[in-house]
């Protein structure tokens, strides 16, 4: 044998050996032969203490859908809403011509209320539902330094309203738009007369205030007033809207601005020339954005004064419910800003186990109050379909319970709850976040003992919901809120 | 001039051959394990065989031969051939199957056992220069686990690679016509790793891992010697050795990282020891060809410290006999007739009692010596075949059968060539 022959070999030799795939195997022989020198525990004994906070200077404009209506509920009392609007100029409202060029007047017939809800409603629709609109009677303006509207705003209004009266809400079938029906069917093609055939609420307003508002809209017209080539001075004219609830009401539910799906609607007829006595409309849109978007904006207000739980002694940001004063429960709620605020006090307490360690997996887990929703009427917060992720998410917060940074997950964004439905036992559905990269912070880095979490609708929606959810945290029950830790504990 | 250019070529041979045994080494060192064996979790991990002209585990403090460099017994490098300078490289492929319980997997290990030269340097006195691995950690465990008290798994691997290494210099004396003498000075080095990962079963990006290391470098010795004892044509050899118990010095650094943050950290200076050894040998030359032996080996562990802690290691007695047949008289033409044959056996308790039971490895090797063309060197190959641990008590038994090939090569030094 030659000297290169024998160097061949070894190294196709060791090509044949390296080329064997075991490491991509796994295996299982022996492992009961080594010790560990670690052990993988689960903790969810954790104290946490919860209460309930109220915040202020919730944003509740710049919104693309009205929140309306009220709702009378068994643990937060009574809510409801003032939908503020300002009307669209939108080109204004010029005085028709006729084919030769000259003027037409027109007469008015009938202004109309119209919208075309959202499938989603809190509450019971069976009930009829009051329906209150009033003019403004101031501008909608914002305060010095603000940029935006808030759940407290309030603006007057004209004591007499330009609509006051009941109707179903029926939101599934309401929701129906169309736009070629909307307008009484396309040019030329079928003549829907007076008739409005479409699905949404549409709904006359015949007070003495609605009818004299729209005579002085037509005569306005037919006078080539300033305001209907001027945006301001149609502002100042019109003022705005507020779209308000009966006491009796029980559903709360939201409709689209814009894309034409709110709005008033004004009937007039031409009195002279090729369309005399035809029937032909204005649409007033609710502003949904430009300039004016901030105008449109809910106002909250909760009476909370017969609440059993006595949630009526939150009244400032400050304010703090433990839950132990109010039945082992915490609240968190759309509109009205309450949050459920945690402190976990001891998670550094785990670093004490064995000479090092590591966290795993971290999963705060919280279990809706029994009997406290139902899918029809009172359902839990929206989730997503698939993801069944839900827009409650955390912030980091202290004593003064401010929203500080909300706490990111892995790629940087907000976590959120997820849902984690049990169909069998609705009664064991919960919600659940990964905390592992938060408690794994506070383990490497500490916290102060003050430091604590909000937990609650996303701060940039909160003012556009009524999402509301009820939490069981009582030390006692199975069901308290626990915070699991999967944790190495290194010997 | 042409002596020069011989030389230069040597020289040539000898450094692409050592780069390419570097380069084999330190592919070794990182992809490649040594082993798989479990039980390479336990001392400093599983013991590598140093052996001469390789069947392993082959008796060999009572031999020599001029062409052999017999690094267990320095005192045989005394008996090297004069003008000839030994290059020495081996390689051996392990195939293993474990068995515990009624699981059992496969593994091949690629295993790098020895780069050597030596020569002689003097009248009555060798001189060799070895590298081979003294310990190798080679186990790769993973484990499904469940959570107590929830619903999650975890994975948990354990894997250890790595091992310690050693550099000997190998100096053989003859003292009188039939004793030899010799001392290996030996460097220790190396980095035995052991990692422990966790991470939670199904996704999450959150893994713990619990690396520890323990690097040392530090030398000790031990010394050797031959007896001859001539009876005409036969020759009885007494063997011995002795090492005594040395601590190498090391240094400890574990680390636990979790979610990509270093959770703890800790280094530590210390030392290891390694044992105490006596062996003891017992080989019968029958003339020229034939050789037989039988070596005991005793080695100290269970005195051992390391980091001022007790081992809880065991002492390893280790048996083992070798017979060593060269069919060559001198005068074969045949090819059977050229190679040397070589058988061995032997049986080892190891140095690690596991679940109250010995973890024993006993085998048995054959292997043929064949002469490269024009005495340009020699290459031996060998088979092994042996069985280590048990399957009782829920243990880990390792049937394995290794090929090793070992390349052997000389280069004429110090020749005057004669020129007509």
């Amino acid at each position: 044998m030659r000297t290169n022959h024998v160097l061949l070999l070894l190294l196709a030799l060791s090509l044949f050996i390296s080329c064997n795939s075991n490491n991509f195997e796994e295996h299982k022989i022996g492992d009961n032969l080594i010790d560990e020198n670690s052990e993988v525990v689960l903790i969810d004994s954790l104290t946490i203490k919860s209460s309930t906070v109220i915040m202020d200077s919730l944003v509740t404009s710049g919104f693309k859908k009205s929140i309306l209506g009220r709702y009378q509920d068994e643990f937060l009392g009574d809510v409801k809403t003032e939908f503020y609007g300002v009307l669209d100029f939108s080109g204004g409202f010029k005085k028709p011509t006729s084919s030769e060029g000259a003027d037409i007047n027109i007469e008015f017939d009938s202004l109309v209320f119209m919208a075309y809800p959202d499938t989603l409603y809190f509450g019971d629709t069976l009930q009829p539902q009051r329906i209150i609109i009033n003019q403004l009677s101031e501008e909608i303006e914002l305060p010095d330094n603000e940029l935006a509207y808030y759940a407290h705003s309030k603006f007057d209004y004209n004591e007499n309203p330009l609509l006051d009266t009941e109707f179903f809400l029926k939101p599934v079938k309401q929701s129906k738009y169309n736009q070629v029906i909307d307008n009484h069917g396309a040019e030329g093609e079928i003549d829907y007369s007076e008739k409005y055939y479409g699905k949404g609420i549409f709904i006359k307003m015949e007070n003495a205030d609605a009818i004299a508002l729209g005579k002085e809209i037509v005569d306005s017209v037919n006078t080539e007033s300033e305001i209907f080539n001027n945006v301001n001075q149609w502002h100042k004219f019109i003022k705005g809207l507020v779209i308000r609830p009966g006491d009796e009401n029980t559903v709360m539910w939201q409709a689209p601005i814009g894309e034409g799906k709110l709005k008033l609607r004004l009937y007039y007829h031409e009195t002279d020339y090729e369309d005399a006595g035809k029937q032909k409309f204005h649409d007033f849109q609710i502003v949904a954005d430009g300039p004016d978007e901030q105008k449109s904006f809910t106002n909250y207000s909760s009476d909370r004064s017969s609440t059993p739980q006595g949630l009526d002694r939150l009244i400032k940001q400050e304010d703090e419910l433990d839950s132990e004063q109010t039945d082992h429960l915490t609240f968190i709620q759309g509109g009205v800003g309450l949050y459920t605020k945690i402190n976990i006090p001891y998670i550094e307490n785990l670093k004490r186990l064995g000479i090092a360690g590591g966290v795993l997996k971290a999963e705060l887990i919280m279990y809706p109050k029994n009997d406290s929703f139902d899918d029809e009427l009172f359902p839990l917060p929206t989730a997503d379909k698939f993801s069944r992720l839900t827009s409650l998410i955390l912030y980091n917060t202290n004593e003064d319970n401010e929203f500080r940074s909300f706490i990111p997950g892995v790629n940087n964004t907000a976590i959120a709850f997820r849902v984690n439905d049990n169909l069998q036992n609705k009664d064991e559905t919960f919600y659940s976040v990964d905390l592992t990269s938060y408690v794994n912070s506070v383990v490497v880095s500490g916290k102060e003992y003050e430091d604590a979490i909000l937990i609650g609708i996303q701060r940039e929606v909160v003012g556009n919901t009524y999402d509301r959810l009820i939490i069981e945290d009582d030390p006692d029950s199975d069901y308290r809120m626990k915070l699991k830790v999967t944790y190495v504990i290194q010997r | 001039m042409a002596r020069l250019m011989k030389s230069l070529k040597s020289i040539g041979k000898f450094c692409f051959l050592s780069v390419m045994g570097l380069i084999l080494i330190s592919s070794n060192l990182t992809a490649q394990n040594n082993t798989s064996s479990p039980y390479s979790y336990y001392g400093y991990g599983e013991l590598m065989t140093h052996d001469i002209a390789n069947p392993t585990g082959m008796a060999s403090l009572s031999y020599s031969n001029g062409s052999v460099l017999n690094i267990n017994n320095p005192a045989a490098l005394s008996q090297l051939d004069s003008l000839k300078f030994i290059f020495q490289f081996g390689m051996s492929a392990k195939f293993s199957r474990l068995k515990q319980g009624n699981d059992d997997d496969t593994f091949n290990d690629l295993n790098f056992s020895k780069l050597a030269f030596g020569f002689k340097a003097a009248p009555g006195y060798g001189v060799a220069v070895s590298l081979a691995p003294y310990t190798s950690l080679g186990y790769d465990i993973t484990n499904i686990e469940f959570i107590e008290g929830g619903t999650d798994y975890v994975v948990r691997s354990l894997t250890g690679t790595g091992g310690l290494n050693q550099l000997i210099l190998s100096n053989g004396f003859r003292v009188t016509k039939n004793l030899s003498l010799g001392v290996n000075g030996i460097y220790i080095f190396g980095n035995n790793s052991r990692d422990e990962s966790i991470l939670p079963q199904g996704g999450s990006a959150s893994t713990y891992l619990n690396t520890s290391k323990l690097i040392s470098s530090g030398l000790n010795f031990n010394v050797g010697a031959q007896y001859q004892f001539n009876f005409i044509d036969n020759s009885i050899v007494l063997g011995m050795k002795y090492q005594p118990k040395i601590g190498i010095r090391a240094k400890r650094e574990v680390e636990v990282v979790n979610l990509g943050t270093i959770s703890y950290n800790d280094t530590r200076h210390g030392r290891y020891e390694v044992p105490e050894i006596y062996g003891l040998s017992l080989g019968v030359n029958k003339g020229k060809q034939l050789w037989f032996g039988a070596d005991y080996l005793l080695e100290r562990w269970s005195e051992t410290k390391k980091f001022e802690k007790e081992n809880q290691l065991v002492d390893r007695n280790k048996f083992s006999l070798a017979t060593i047949y060269e069919a060559n008289d001198g005068y074969a033409t045949k090819f059977f007739k050229k190679l040397t044959y070589r058988f061995g056996a032997f049986y080892d308790t190891g140095y690690m009692k596991v679940r109250d039971e010995r973890i024993t490895t006993r085998g048995f090797s054959f292997g043929v010596g064949m002469p490269l063309a024009r005495g340009k060197g020699m290459i031996n190959v060998s088979f092994e075949f042996g069985q280590m641990g048990l399957t009782a008590n829920n243990l880990v038994r390792e049937d394995y059968g290794k090929i090793n090939i070992e390349l052997n090569l000389f280069e004429n030094w110090f020749i005057k060539r004669k020129y007509h």
